[in-house]
């Protein structure tokens, strides 16, 4: 297979339809920051005292269901945000990307705070619009909604190499030229998703 | 379909080249083995599967996209049994479940089962495994609790 340049991204977001990536409500931090538990913690206990953060939802508190009764919620592997992503991270099929300024912790806390939604049929939490699993050490895994855009296992990898060629997209194609799970869909996917990221700096 | 299979860096490349040739009658000269940042450099035709060097236990990485599929008919666990029980290698292979740490380990017998894998680490490496698997009668199993079978899909 032959490829002389990447096609120019079209509006879409990923593999979400071609649609522009959804808004997100932005986190003080930054999702990229990546706090820790006792950030999110803090965060809870915000909520606790001052009721909904701003840009929630009008849901009311409840008891807290599903592990996050159990054992602390943690936030994502850093594999997962668009801005920590290594290029030798290892990708699966199916791989959620979690674009900058998505506020994951602020989700964390409001499920600790018992406003999140737990659907023991398919063991997944649902806020503000975002579904995440939990591994059992309390870790959730980014799964779909608002800020989270899943790729393909090529399309992943090309968004690794565009990281790796720190932006520059014509190196990227040469060093993906002869790789045979790569397509031009997969680039359309990629180049989406790395129009968010710290070191774009245009197709050009 | 794609195909993202890690084998163990106990066996050789040369030897899962030729095993994936053996198997699947896959010509030689579209498995390419080598460095991927070489690839360009390989005078043969344009290769259908690569297998490259990546860090880690599981240190071959076997990639492929719809041509390898055409050739061999093969989902990419089965190719992995096929090509662990010729070449006796064990390997990683995607569980299809969301969880970046949940994965198929596929023991040289050609049975599997998930095992959990370190978390947010570039190289692959089994902590134990979440279910019983035949080949791997010494790994630990630590069965995970029903909430955190991320595999579900309801």
């Amino acid at each position: 297979m032959t490829r002389s340049n990447p096609p120019k991204p079209s509006a879409g977001g990923g593999d979400d339809g071609g649609k522009d990536p959804p808004r997100r409500r932005t986190a003080t931090g930054g999702a990229d920051d990546h706090g820790n538990m006792a950030a999110a913690q803090d965060a809870a206990a915000k909520v606790a005292a001052l009721g909904r953060p701003s840009g929630s939802t009008s849901r009311s508190s409840q008891p807290v269901k599903g592990p996050a009764a159990k054992i602390p919620l943690k936030p994502a592997n850093n594999r997962h945000n668009l801005n920590s992503i290594r290029p030798k991270n290892p990708a699966k099929g199916k791989n959620t990307v979690v674009l900058p300024g998505t506020d994951v912790e602020g989700d964390l806390a409001e499920i600790a705070a018992g406003r999140g939604t737990w659907e023991p049929r398919t063991n997944r939490y649902e806020i503000n619009g975002r579904t995440y699993a939990v591994e059992d050490t309390g870790t959730v895994i980014p799964v779909a909604g608002p800020g989270f855009v899943n790729l393909t296992r090529s399309a992943y990898k090309v968004l690794k190499q565009l990281i790796g060629s720190d932006g520059d997209v014509r190196s990227a194609s040469e060093a993906l030229r002869r790789d045979p799970a790569i397509g031009d869909a997969d680039w359309r996917s990629a180049l989406e998703v790395f129009r968010h990221h710290k070191s774009y700096r245009g197709e050009a | 379909m794609t195909y993202g299979i890690y084998f163990d860096r106990r066996t050789s490349a040369e030897a899962l080249r030729q095993a994936l040739h053996a198997v699947y009658n896959v010509p030689l000269e579209l498995i390419y083995a080598g460095p991927y940042e070489e690839l360009n450099d390989y005078t043969g035709p344009d290769p259908v599967a690569l297998i490259t060097p990546v860090g880690g236990p599981f240190g071959h990485e076997l990639s492929a996209g719809d041509k390898l599929e055409e050739l061999t008919k093969a989902s990419e666990l089965e190719l992995a049994q096929a090509i662990c029980r010729v070449a006796r290698s064990r390997a990683l292979v995607d569980d299809g479940s969301v969880a970046p740490d949940y994965w198929f380990l596929v023991a040289a017998d050609g049975s599997y089962g998930r095992v959990l894998t370190e978390p947010d680490n570039d190289e692959l490496t089994v902590v134990h495994a979440l279910e019983p698997i035949a080949g791997e009668p010494d790994l630990p199993v630590i069965p995970p609790p029903d909430w955190a079978q991320a595999w579900r899909q309801g």
